[in-house]
């Protein structure tokens, strides 16, 4: 369970990125995180990992703070962000290799997973290329096979569907789900609000770095769908 | 024209990066503004030195034929083979390697609108090195005739001069560069090997041919094979018909060239972007490691699959592995220019001096002063992953003594056989240079961790230009010569035991630094 409690980020140039946000993605979640472009979803994400240091508040995963634990609780989490910028001097599978070996995964279980997440994703035949002669498509599949072989408890995505052909696009759907079904949980941004919708049990929509509204889908869309709530809400 | 005109701006703003200074954050833009001003001085510097020289020169000679025969056109040569040779390494990348190339193609612009503008600015540098290299010989040239009309005839040869060479370095650029180095890129280090293969051949040519060239003998073969061929066939800085002829034949040539390059513009982008996949790849296997041997093998994988980070590198380990097989060589001389350096400055155990030496020249091989900037972008994601700071340091570090040790080790025992050492001068001769190694090593680490640059666009900044590793490099030459000078000066009697003492501060320093590193770990 990932525990987001008074979050507050304020760049330098004084921006405030995240006003006092709290959320929680409890395990079997698949959370859909929306907002507008710079209202602080990316921000948010990466300072789960630790990738952006904040202000105040705190983030616990299965209680344990990612300030005072971070490694701890890294092992149980992945991440793929919305530009995926890869080793572009390894090859596909080296680059799993080299995932595979900092979180620890026995080879058995990695030949397994890899060639398994590969093939679901299409990307079999290319392992063995050069991550610089990948589209950007192919890159956001290997960040994801890397994401997803390691079994993490909790997965963070920031616009995970961008740059997928439909195939991939319908197996991230079904990988996220079956990752839910056996106790983890998916927190991911998303500007497609339709897959937001039929895919998520909660959403998140946050404005200008408050998290708006927060809950379950079903409670959030009432008898609307996503699109005008979002719109309604943003003001337009 | 006015598409010309803006196509010229955007080259200027892509080149200078002025817009750090204009609209980027303030940090950033007062960094820009200090390695801005800190370039523009020793530039004035090194143009004040460069003009006051070739004035001197100038004034050596006494007619304006000699002039023109002996400086003036040796100078044009110069000019013309310096202008083809930065444009076959760098003109071809100017022009092809625009990352944004594809939405210019998708303006309503003619390509060769977009080929003139990335032309006329290789045409400028061309410009600047031929004035750099000519204005003064050609200003008291003038001066010596008193013809405004044929001053200015010289001077429009001037600004024809380099339009052939910087084409032709293009064309041949991108075939024999670009095009190869395509082939190469196909992840096998082979491209690295090459680069380190004829850095060494470069290195050993002027380490064992270059001091036997006879240079003045090699000036007046060419003064004397210029001013026959003028004799015959002379038309530079001639005023007569064949300064239209000249002129004639460059436009044409010129603008043959420029058709050329614009017709095929698009294609070549094309063909550059569009990487061959390697035939019959070779299977790799998934197969467990530690996480610290994980990190090392990126780090050694990223460092040799990068050709500009090995070749700055290599500096210190190639010079050594030279010196090394000259004194195989030739021992007996090394031998005797030793002993004088020992006579002068009262050593009476020479191997110290060898030891010395080893420990100067490893000082010039350094990958850890650019190893934190390198990450760049890829920072977040190794943020993400359960990989502590220090993790990611030692790894970083044990690549940089990977590289160094075994050849001080290898450098070290070829010497000791060679001149003879006892157990307690060969210990030393591993001993020093592993300590000195051990600590630039940590102090390039410690400066790129406070001073980083994450914001890099082409890694040839971090690795040559950017403050920690101009810093390393001259402080560990600074700390490490004048240390050793100490030892000469004040300790030249008992220079065994006080090396030794100074492997020791060395190995204290080296831990020191590595304490201090916890501290700044909020940069990265």
């Amino acid at each position: 369970m990932l525990e987001i409690k008074n979050l507050t980020k304020i760049y330098p140039n004084g921006k405030k990125a995240v006003s006092n946000l709290s959320m929680t993605v409890a395990d079997g979640d698949l959370f859909g995180f929306i907002g507008k472009n710079g209202a602080g979803k990316t921000t948010t994400l990466k300072a789960c990992l630790t990738i952006h240091d904040f202000n105040s508040g705190d983030i616990l995963l299965n209680g344990i703070s990612i300030k005072s634990a971070p490694l701890e609780c890294k092992k149980k989490m992945a991440y793929v962000p919305d530009s995926p910028i890869l080793e572009t001097y390894l090859t596909g599978l080296q680059y799993l290799n080299f995932i595979c070996d900092i979180y620890d995964v026995s080879t058995h279980t990695r030949r397994k997973r890899i060639y398994d997440l590969s093939e679901r994703l299409g990307m079999k035949d290319k392992l063995n290329d050069l991550i610089s002669s990948y589209s950007h498509g192919m890159k956001q599949k290997i960040s994801l096979i890397g994401a997803f072989a390691h079994d993490p408890l909790l997965l963070i995505l920031d616009e995970p569907f961008v740059g997928l052909d439909p195939e991939a696009f319908v197996q991230l759907k079904c990988m996220m789900k079956e990752l839910c079904a056996s106790g983890g949980s998916v927190l991911f941004s998303s500007h497609i609000l339709d897959v937001v919708e039929k895919t998520c049990n909660k959403i998140g929509i946050i404005q200008n770095g408050k998290l708006i509204k927060n809950g379950n889908t079903k409670d959030i869309l009432g008898t609307s769908d996503l699109e005008d709530v979002f719109m309604e809400l943003n003001g337009e | 024209m006015k598409t010309f005109r803006l196509l010229i701006k955007r080259e200027f703003f892509q080149i200078f990066k002025f817009n750090k200074i204009l609209h980027g954050e303030r940090k950033e833009s007062k960094k820009y503004i200090s390695v801005l001003c800190t370039v523009i001085v020793v530039f004035f510097i090194f143009a004040v030195y460069w003009f006051s020289n070739i004035y001197q020169i100038c004034l050596e000679f006494q007619s304006q034929q000699e002039l023109l025969n002996y400086l003036i056109k040796p100078l044009v040569i110069l000019a013309v083979f310096i202008v083809f040779l930065s444009t076959f390494m760098k003109g071809s990348g100017v022009l092809y390697s625009d990352k944004s190339i594809d939405i210019l193609f998708a303006y309503p612009i003619k390509v060769r609108n977009i080929v003139f503008a990335k032309l006329f600015f290789l045409y400028l540098w061309g410009l600047a090195i031929t004035f750099a290299l000519l204005i003064v010989p050609l200003i008291r040239y003038e001066l010596m005739s008193y013809n405004i009309l044929f001053a200015i005839l010289d001077l429009v040869q001037i600004l024809f001069l380099p339009v052939i060479p910087i084409l032709l370095g293009i064309i041949l650029g991108y075939v024999l560069y670009r095009q190869l180095g395509n082939f190469f890129q196909s992840g096998s280090y082979i491209r690295s090997i090459l680069y380190l293969v004829l850095f060494i051949g470069f290195m050993a040519f002027m380490f064992f041919v270059f001091n036997k060239i006879d240079f003045d003998f090699l000036y007046r073969a060419i003064i004397e094979k210029e001013v026959d061929w003028n004799n015959n066939y002379g038309i530079f800085f001639s005023h007569g018909l064949e300064a239209i002829i000249l002129a004639f034949a460059i436009f044409l040539v010129g603008g043959l060239l420029v058709a050329y390059i614009s017709k095929t513009y698009k294609s070549k982008c094309f063909r550059l972007q569009v990487f061959n996949k390697r035939k019959n790849a070779k299977k790799q296997l998934l197969k467990k490691s530690t996480k610290s041997r994980t990190l090392l093998i990126r780090e050694m994988r990223r460092y040799f699959s990068t050709p500009i980070y090995v070749l700055n590198t290599m500096l210190g380990i190639i010079l050594l592995l030279l010196f090394t097989a000259y004194s195989f060589l030739k021992s007996d001389s090394v031998l005797n220019y030793v002993t004088i350096i020992g006579n002068i400055f009262g050593i009476t155990n020479i191997s110290v001096i060898f030891v010395f030496v080893v420990s100067l020249l490893i000082v010039l091989s350094n990958t850890t002063y650019a190893s934190i900037s390198i990450e760049g972008k890829h920072r977040d994601i190794l943020k993400s992953l359960p990989v502590s700071l220090k993790e990611l340091l030692l790894a970083k570090y044990q690549l940089h003594l990977l590289l160094t040790v075994p050849i001080i080790c290898i450098t070290s025992f070829v010497l000791g056989s060679i001149y003879q050492m006892n157990s307690i001068e060969l210990t030393l001769c591993l001993f020093l240079p592993i300590t000195v190694s051990a600590f630039v090593g940590i102090l390039g680490l410690f400066l790129n961790l406070l001073l980083p640059n994450y914001e890099w666009e082409n890694v040839t900044y971090i690795v040559k230009q950017s403050i920690p590793a101009i810093s390393t490099v001259f402080l560990s030459i600074l700390i490490v010569g004048s240390s050793l000078w100490c030892l000469i000066r004040f300790f030249n009697h008992s220079i065994l035991i006080a090396s030794y003492i100074l492997g020791v501060l060395y190995l204290i320093f080296t831990i020191i630094v590595s304490l201090f590193l916890k501290r700044i770990e909020i940069n990265f």
